[in-house]
């Protein structure tokens, strides 16, 4: 037990340094659940309530943004229309608040009477995680405390303070580990978002391809959604079925990931030198001696990771693709817009352009690894020898774009693979799908590329607020919002054509002429700028 | 022929005067020593000279070419390493070395097991793991085994044993031999004494003084030990420092150039015995930056 020596400790004391930040969020999060609670119970009687179930669960592209709806009534209602945004804001707030007492303590190494005494190794994750849990469970007493207050069944406002504070718990599972393998902050926030990501992915083509039932107004996702822990509380449908078994993989999922987590802390010695590393090549391989070499060992890890990733999906889609038939089929009228092309068909380019939007996440951070090399000071080695910055620049942007269509073609073919005897799908169409938002995502890429040449410093908050405006505005969250028409050009995403449509030429010109434009300045700033050296 | 020549150099960042009008050359077959205290700017310095900086003002040439337009010209003949190591984490050592190498456009293989086995280094490790001496010797190995005409180092020798620093001290005479040219920044004044030929010393980013050895100890005082047969307390001189009298023996600084007047006026006490100690390096440096270190 000496190893978790001190955790009651740091627990206290990272009640006390952080207290203020939690409040924070655990107040804002109350008071958000409450207002939207009190919309929907002021505004909604049961007619009205009928109608936008109906409205909201019968329009797919709207269920994937939604939970699937259990039922008539008004908890499940709460449930279905608020549950993604609460579970995503109290994702942030686990991933924040487990990154703030393990990374960031460490990288800043802190100053408290409490790190002065006898530490056991496994308590500043110990307690972080139990900080983050007491966070978790302060929020199911909260929102049963808002639905309780609406004079809704006490037990059931209950289970939905629970089904929503076991995404975040699974979360702090995911975060344990990524805090031990990321060497930073920033990054171990990315895996988590990552991870958020991927899964609300599948849960959210799950509920696109499910069926609604008008007469029970009831979504029954597609089984696939088992595969993602936002559908395990989804289809937990609480004030209909109460579900309640499905805490089970939860529990379960947490408990594995945070094992792990703690084992990686033992493995995490070995890389300070404990026991000596695995040894490695006494040369290089030919293959590394060039800047396009070299950025293509250095990315190779995440590369791999993402082509199983990719891969993962692309088999998953297609295997599945035969029900897209059927799932469009219930949509009374929708058949006629489809002309030549199948409703497979039509429904594969759909995912094909959701999927793309983690690809978007993939290119921007490759191409962002030529600012963090300059941050990190390795690039100082590369610049000082016989390499000139135009062609270090020119790598790294091919580097990337090689890699974007490997797994864009991966993902075609794995989709394709995966259709093999369920459903006749189109190759081309999918290709071409893959291709246009390729287009859109190096318009992305061409402007990071410019922001790394001009404004150093800015560039990754940049890329970031880019990248969120492409995805916010785009074509598949874009409708979210009730903005003017004109906001959503903004994202390149808009322009890309969908099968439905016919092939215009103009908005692929566009896109072309800004990469041009876009990455010729940034080549000539970064050419002619100082390095941001340490 | 003249290597390195910085003319007038300015470097401002911010609000921080980096270089003052900086002026440094460097002759072909020359090693010269680059010295001075935290942050007067060596480094900023060597970053302009390999163009990863652009200066403000003034010229900076290598080999006679531009050294920021023409950086990639420059960097085929020059070997570099840095300040702050920083290696890529899950490369070896020893493949750093060989890309460096084939990124500068070759490396003399031999020369690499040779260094390998003088520094006692082990390549097939992953960087990260290495210590902050055998980062250093990575940089050091990849730049010495390199074709280069003219070697950068800045401050090479930081986290080195005592033994490693005598190979590197080695390595470079060999350099020397093979008439190349070396620009070496460092702390360590032992060191630029042992291998110098001429000396720089930046302060506040201006070169305070440049010359040979010699000629910078010509420039400061000389401690004058000095017995003599009769009224030693009535000798005084305007031009001697540090005075102080213990019956018949006088201990005093002077500066090289009032030697001759200082001693012919000690003759008339009628000198018994006298020593005088050549300064060392840290007392020239103490002497140029005597007030930044009491400030
Ligand atoms: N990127 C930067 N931004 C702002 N100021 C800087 C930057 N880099 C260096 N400086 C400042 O410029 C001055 C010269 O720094 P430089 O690193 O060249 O000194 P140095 O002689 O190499 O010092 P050391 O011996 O500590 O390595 C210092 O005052 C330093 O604070
Ligand atoms: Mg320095």
């Amino acid at each position: 037990m000496h190893r978790f020596k001190g955790t009651f400790l740091l627990v206290k004391s990272n009640l006390r340094r952080d207290g203020l930040r939690l409040a924070i969020w655990l107040g804002g999060l109350t008071i958000l659940s409450l207002a939207l609670m009190s919309a929907y119970a002021t505004m909604m009687d049961e007619e009205a309530l009928k109608e936008i179930i109906i409205m909201r669960a019968s329009n797919p592209a709207i269920r994937m943004l939604d939970s699937p709806s259990p039922g008539l009534s008004l908890g499940g209602f709460y449930t279905a229309r608020s549950s993604v945004l609460m579970t995503i804001l109290i994702i942030a707030m686990t991933i924040q608040t487990m990154n703030k007492h393990t990374r960031e303590n460490e990288e800043t190494g802190v100053s408290d009477l409490v790190s002065s005494t006898m530490v056991g190794r496994y308590a500043p994750l110990t307690a972080a995680i139990i900080v983050t849990l007491l966070a978790n469970i302060f929020m199911i007493f909260a929102t049963t405390f808002v639905l309780y207050a609406y004079d809704l069944d006490l037990l059931y406002s209950f289970y939905t303070g629970v089904s929503f504070s076991l995404m975040g718990i699974f979360m702090i599972g995911v975060m344990a580990i990524a805090v031990q393998i990321s060497q930073t902050t920033s990054g171990a926030s990315k895996i988590g978002w990552l991870t958020t990501l991927f899964f609300f992915t599948i849960s959210a083509l799950g509920n696109l391809l499910g069926d609604f039932n008008p007469e029970t107004f009831k979504v029954a996702s597609h089984n696939i959604t088992f595969l993602s822990p936002f559908g395990w509380y989804q289809q937990m449908a609480v004030f209909h079925e109460n579900n309640m078994y499905l805490i089970v993989p939860f529990l379960v999922s947490f408990v594995i990931l945070s094992c792990i987590g703690y084992k990686l802390i033992n493995k995490r010695d070995v890389g300070h030198g404990l026991i000596p590393d695995k040894s490695g090549r006494k040369d290089a391989h030919k293959n590394l001696l060039s800047p396009l070499g070299l950025w293509r060992n250095l990315g190779r890890k995440t590369f791999i990771l993402w082509l199983i990733i990719i891969g993962a999906f692309g088999l998953l889609f297609g295997y599945v693709s035969d029900e897209f038939e059927e799932g469009l089929a219930e949509i009374e009228g929708l058949e006629y817009i489809f002309g030549d092309i199948s409703s497979t068909d039509y429904f594969l380019a759909m995912i094909i352009s959701i999927v793309v939007i983690c690809l978007l996440f993939f290119y921007i951070n490759s191409l962002l690894r030529l600012r963090r090399e300059e941050v990190d000071g390795t690039i100082e080695n590369i610049l000082a020898s016989g390499v000139t910055r135009s062609k270090l620049m020119a790598m790294k942007i091919l580097d990337a774009t090689f890699d974007l269509f490997v797994l864009i073609i991966l993902l075609v073919v794995t989709i394709y693979i995966g259709a093999i005897g369920q459903a006749e799908v189109s190759f081309l169409t999918m290709l071409e799908a893959g291709v246009s938002n390729a287009f859109a995502i190096m318009t992305v890429g061409a402007l990071v590329v410019f922001a790394i040449g001009l404004i150093p410093k800015l560039a990754s908050a940049f890329a970031y607020l880019m990248m969120l405006i492409a995805i916010g505005l785009g074509p598949v969250f874009g409708p979210m919002f009730n903005i003017d028409e004109w906001f959503y050009n903004l994202s390149p995403f808009s322009h890309v054509r969908t099968p439905l449509e016919d092939f215009v030429i103009l908005p692929y010109l566009i896109m072309s002429v800004i990469i041009i434009i876009a990455v010729t300045i940034g080549f000539n700033y970064y050419k002619k700028r100082n390095l941001e050296l340490n | 022929m003249k290597v390195i020549e910085m003319k007038n150099v300015d470097k401002i960042y911010g609000t921080v005067q980096a270089l003052k009008s900086l002026n440094l050359e460097v002759e072909k077959g020359e090693i010269m020593g680059f010295i001075g205290p935290n942050g007067a700017g060596k480094t900023t310095a060597t970053r302009i000279l390999l163009g990863l900086l652009q200066s403000d003002s003034g010229e900076s040439k290598v080999f006679g070419l531009d050294a920021f337009e023409n950086a990639f010209e420059i960097h085929k003949k020059v070997a570099y390493v840095p300040g702050d190591v920083t290696l890529w984490p899950n490369l070896t050592g020893g493949e750093f070395i060989d890309l460096l190498g084939s990124l500068r456009g070759g490396l003399n293989r031999d020369k690499k097991e040779y260094l390998i086995k003088l520094f006692d280094f082990d390549p097939t490790k992953r960087c990260r793991t290495y210590s902050k001496g055998n980062r250093q010797k990575v940089a050091l190995i990849a730049a010495l085994a390199s074709e280069a005409e003219l070697y950068i180092l800045d401050e090479p020798t930081s986290g080195l044993d005592p033994l490693m620093e005598m190979n590197f001290q080695k390595c470079i005479r060999e350099a020397k031999e093979e008439g190349k040219t070396v620009l070496l920044s460092s702390h360590i004044l032992a060191e630029v004494e042992k291998l110098c030929d001429r000396v720089s010393i930046i302060r506040h980013g201006e070169i305070v003084e440049t010359g040979s050895i010699d000629e910078l100890r010509h420039l400061t005082r000389l401690s004058l030990e000095v017995i003599v047969e009769k009224d030693a307390d009535k000798f005084s001189h305007p031009r001697i420092h540090d005075f102080n009298i213990v019956d018949n023996k006088l201990h005093f600084q002077v500066e090289g150039k009032d030697l001759n007047e200082v001693l012919s006026e000690l003759n008339k006490y009628k000198i018994v015995s006298l020593i005088s100690k050549p300064p060392t390096l840290e007392e020239l440096f103490m002497h140029h930056y005597g007030d930044d270190l009491s400030a």
